[in-house]
């Protein structure tokens, strides 16, 4: 199989389980090919947690999750090293997030020390604890999972952090047609259990690796330019979007070209993730007459 | 979004911008104070002033029902100083008034934008009182920072970057040249001073009128305004100072106290004799309210707008209101031995207060003079030999200033000489008559022309010599000789004491601040030789000159307008082709697809990708939608693809062209 029939099978797979979610899949999809991270952000029950585990078993990835809780410590996520009698030394416990793709579900549920932990391992891709070094697996994802509704004691990811996160997405509930055959069908749990792999950890970085090598042209960097600009000039945003932004736009468009199965970025790969990547980094203005970011960018910036 | 324009026209100003404003608006007062009343100036210090404290000591806005007291009190202050509610004074402080109200209000950026529009229009008013070089630099400076405020105002980012803002503002300044420049030379010309608004100033101008009695001059003297400037054509025709006599009226009848020019003089042909090289120059009188012009003693050739007495002095035909050039040609030297009876009769007459004392001096001259030459001689000896003293302040003259000034104090000006030798002429049988006018000037080395002054009014005085004809005789120049050859220097006469002259050697200080002076003043000739004085008539001449004499009347109103729309369009196409030439080849073929796509009913937003427009147009028009996949596809390779060659450029154009 070559690479796109490698991503259409994944695809598939993953919509045969989280039925008419196939948006929310790609952009999943597009995110750890982009070797970001991704953000949930939705009410529960609509499979933020059955996409997450999803994706992990269809990669291959080691899966592992967390329940953020505000009792949570830093200790808790990384690891402890431990005194141990036989050897008479301490002996590095990992915690959960030595692993390839980790669930921190609710993630604004705990502390900000805690959460501040999560998000430096995941910038680092390494943890550093009693001075030693520890490298995280590769590849590593972080999906994060976040519940709008209730914000009684809970702790919003600040601004900076969100922008760790390279896409946020919303999964909302599904059409009537996805949400008839979810109710008819086997037990979802179930299902996923069942799940082979379609490719391994190793492929998938070549896989990324393909990703990052899209060609991206002189015209497509103008419109890039003109959204940056647009979001900068524009008294509609508190900021506009930062430099690391830009990038995170352009490598989230090749992505979304590849499973486009394209060799080069349109502005349609762009215009694919630009909700999902500028939403959450951008803040608007008390009384702007819209509430999407991305809808406004896609509608006025003009492509070059 | 047009929510959004509306919010951005409310943002509101912050103090830094509101300052500035403020400061703007008082600049582009600032030169009314100088032509409006106290009482203007001290209303809008006030309420700048008011405004300045109340926004330094609180944060909160002033009452709103202030602004209606100082509305009411601005109203009645430019009322009472202005009875009349029409004219150029009452107009521009009412402008003035409701601006410096306006700064009461100054929120948000809609308030900014209305008041710099406002005082784009109030620094117009600056060119109702003048026109000098000065205010038209200070007025262009303020355009450029209105410019400079106006396009900081509109931007929408919060941080602007001052250098942009000025290299932004000077590029549209640099662009409006090319039509200001077309416009000034192509806009037809009006006669009349501007809305007949010079008309209402009564001038206080001083100068040479064509009366003059003892006392005139010398009053005249004391001033160092210039009078006019001259611009000789050839600079080896420059006449010596001696021969710099810049004639004015001729005066006949008197009283025996003061000399009379006629009132309203008839033209007259030229018809003396001239002798040796003429002179061609160029004279700028400065307004003076009056008809005379100053020609080089005797003019030859006069201009148009003016005509030439019988006794050769040149009048224009409209008093001079304003700064004018006339082109002269002259004879310095030259035989005047033409006249009428009449003249000479009238150049005969005696006023009723010739004394005794006077005819018994005649009459002892003339016993030992036998010619009238000599008998010339004999009285220019007695100025000279006798105690007579070249004053600016003379004692004062009662009943008969001749005969006081003759017997008594002997203490004159060029006035009391050349009047006293004309009547002592006049009683010895000779006919003779006052010459009013302007003797010698100052060289400007900066801008090589000659600065005549006030300070240089002169009167002299002329005679019939029979052959000879009307010679010129200054009777001033046998009491001061230097006065023909140097200027009289208004700053330093004392109460009584002799004229000091002007001379030339001054320290290194003095001669560089004198170079100064001069450069500053050929600039102010040039700015209106070239600027100012740009009128009907030169305006005529330069369309002449280049062969477009064909542009009459209203054509020429049409020819400004189209000129300087096709060098708007040129700007806007030079400006445009930029753009253009960077624009992708893949691109323009692919906006030719979209228009082509608009006129089958396809819409296509500028935000939609090539795929996306595909696709609407696909299912619009379902026949062609494997050629509009095909060529997005191609598109898509072209622009956006790794692989570019010409050939595939060339197939999307036959693709496009084919559609």
């Amino acid at each position: 199989m070559n690479s796109n029939e490698l991503l259409s099978a994944i695809i598939d797979q993953a919509s045969g389980i989280l039925l008419g979610k196939q948006q929310a899949i790609r952009l999943s999809l597009c995110t750890l090919l982009s070797k970001g991270h991704l953000l949930i952000e939705d009410l529960p029950g609509v499979g933020k947690t059955t996409l997450a585990h999803l994706l992990g078993q269809l990669i291959g990835l080691d899966f592992q999750r967390i329940q953020f809780t505000s009792d949570l410590l830093p200790a808790d996520i990384l690891g402890v090293s431990i005194y141990e009698r036989n050897s008479e030394s301490f002996i590095f416990h990992q915690g959960p997030v030595f692993s390839q793709l980790l669930l921190a579900d609710e993630v604004n549920r705990a502390t900000p020390k805690t959460q501040s932990a999560l998000l430096e391992a995941m910038e680092e891709k390494q943890v550093t604890i009693d001075g030693n070094t520890h490298q995280l697996p590769k590849p590593f994802f972080v999906i994060a999972t976040q519940n709008p509704a209730t914000q009684i004691g809970t702790f919003p990811l600040p601004e900076s952090q969100l922008d760790r996160f390279l896409m946020c997405i919303h999964i909302g509930y599904p059409d009537m047609d996805s949400e008839r055959a979810l109710l008819e069908g086997d037990d979802r749990r179930e299902m996923l259990t069942s799940i082979k792999p379609v490719i391994s950890p190793e492929q998938f970085i070549s896989l990324q690796k393909q990703a990052s090598d899209i060609y991206v042209s002189p015209a497509l960097l103008d419109y890039c330019q003109a959204i940056l600009k647009y979001t900068r000039q524009n008294n509609l945003f508190r900021h506009g979007l930062s430099p690391r932004a830009g990038l995170a736009l352009l490598n989230a468009a090749k992505s979304w070209a590849m499973i486009e199965n394209r060799s080069e970025v349109i502005p349609e790969d762009l215009q694919a993730v630009i909700p999902a990547v500028v939403n959450h980094r951008l803040i608007l203005q008390q009384d702007v007459s819209f509430d999407d970011a991305g809808q406004q960018i896609l509608e006025h910036v003009v492509i070059p | 979004m047009n929510k959004s324009y509306r919010k951005i026209n409310f943002r509101i100003l912050d103090k830094q911008q509101h300052h500035l404003l403020t400061a703007f608006l008082f600049l582009a007062a600032l030169p009314h104070f100088f032509n409006l009343s106290l009482a203007i100036s001290l209303f809008f210090f006030s309420i700048l002033l008011f405004r300045l404290v109340t926004r330094l000591l609180s944060h909160r806005e002033h009452p709103r029902w202030m602004n209606y007291i100082f509305l009411v009190t601005g109203l009645v202050i430019v009322v009472s100083e202005y009875s009349g509610v029409i004219g150029k004074d009452f107009g521009v402080s009412l402008l003035v008034a409701m601006l410096s109200l306006k700064i009461l209000e100054i929120k948000t950026y809609r308030d900014a934008y209305v008041l710099l529009f406002l005082t784009a229009f109030m620094l117009v008013t600056h060119f109702l009182y003048t026109q000098e070089m000065f205010i038209v630099f200070y007025v262009f400076t303020l355009t450029f920072l209105m410019l400079f405020l106006f396009i900081w105002f509109n931007q929408l980012q919060e941080k602007v970057s001052f250098y942009h803002l000025f290299l932004t503002t000077g590029k549209i300044s640099l662009q409006a040249i090319p039509v200001m420049v077309i416009l000034f030379i192509f806009f037809p010309r009006l006669d009349g001073p501007l809305w007949g608004f010079d008309q209402q100033s009564g001038l206080a101008v001083t100068g040479i009128s064509g009366n003059i009695s003892p006392g005139s001059i010398s009053q005249l003297s004391k001033s160092s305004a210039t009078a006019f400037r001259v611009k000789f054509d050839d600079p080896d025709q420059i006449p010596e100072p001696e021969l710099r006599y810049w004639r004015g009226p001729v005066m006949v009848e008197t009283d025996g106290v003061n000399w009379k020019a006629e009132e309203k003089p008839l033209a007259a042909e030229i018809r003396y004799q001239s002798a040796g090289k003429p002179v061609s120059y160029q004279i700028t009188t400065e307004a003076s309210n009056q008809h005379w012009v100053f020609a080089l003693d005797l003019p030859a050739t006069i201009p148009e707008q003016t005509f030439i007495t019988k006794d050769y002095a040149v009048r224009a035909k409209e008093k001079i209101q304003k700064r004018i050039s006339y082109n002269f040609i002259s004879y310095p030297e030259y035989l005047a031995n033409t006249t009428t009876t009449e003249q000479l009769d009238a150049s005969l007459s005696l006023p009723g207060g010739v004394t005794n004392r006077m005819r018994l001096f005649v009459d002892t001259l003339k016993r030992s003079n036998h010619s009238n030459e000599d008998f010339v001689k004999s009285v220019l000896n007695h100025f000279n030999t006798e105690n007579f003293v070249y004053t600016l302040s003379p004692p004062p003259l009662t009943v008969n200033p001749t005969d006081e000034f003759l017997f008594e104090t002997r203490k004159g000006f060029c006035e009391h000489y050349a009047t006293s030798f004309v009547l002592l002429m006049r009683i010895g049988g000779i006919p003779a008559r006052v010459v009013a006018g302007y003797q010698g000037g100052e060289w400007n080395t900066a801008g090589n022309h000659l600065i005549v002054r006030q300070s240089d009014a002169h009167a002299w005085s002329e005679i019939w010599l029979g052959d000879k004809g009307w010679v010129r005789v200054d009777p001033t120049t046998a009491v001061a000789p230097e006065r023909v050859e140097r200027s009289i220097d208004p700053e330093q006469f004392l109460e009584g004491a002799p004229v000091v002259f002007k001379i030339s050697s001054e320290g290194m200080f003095g001669s560089f601040l004198k170079q100064a002076v001069f450069m500053a003043d050929a600039l102010d000739l040039n700015w209106h030789r070239w600027v100012v004085g740009f009128s009907r008539e030169r305006q005529n001449y330069f369309l002449r000159s280049t062969g477009l004499d064909f542009l009459e009347g209203y054509k020429l109103g049409l020819s400004s307008i189209v000129l300087s729309s096709l060098a708007i369009i040129i700007m806007v196409i030079l400006f445009r082709g930029k753009i253009t030439d960077r624009r992708d080849p893949a691109k323009k073929l692919w906006d030719k697809f979209i228009r082509k796509l608009n006129k089958r009913g396809v819409s296509c937003k500028p935000a939609d990708g090539p795929q996306t427009i595909a696709k609407n147009a696909g299912q619009m028009l379902t026949e062609q939608k494997s050629s509009i996949n095909l060529i997005s596809r191609m598109y898509i390779q072209v622009r956006y693809g790794k692989r570019y060659s010409p050939e595939q450029l060339r197939t999307l154009k036959k693709l496009i062209s084919e559609f």
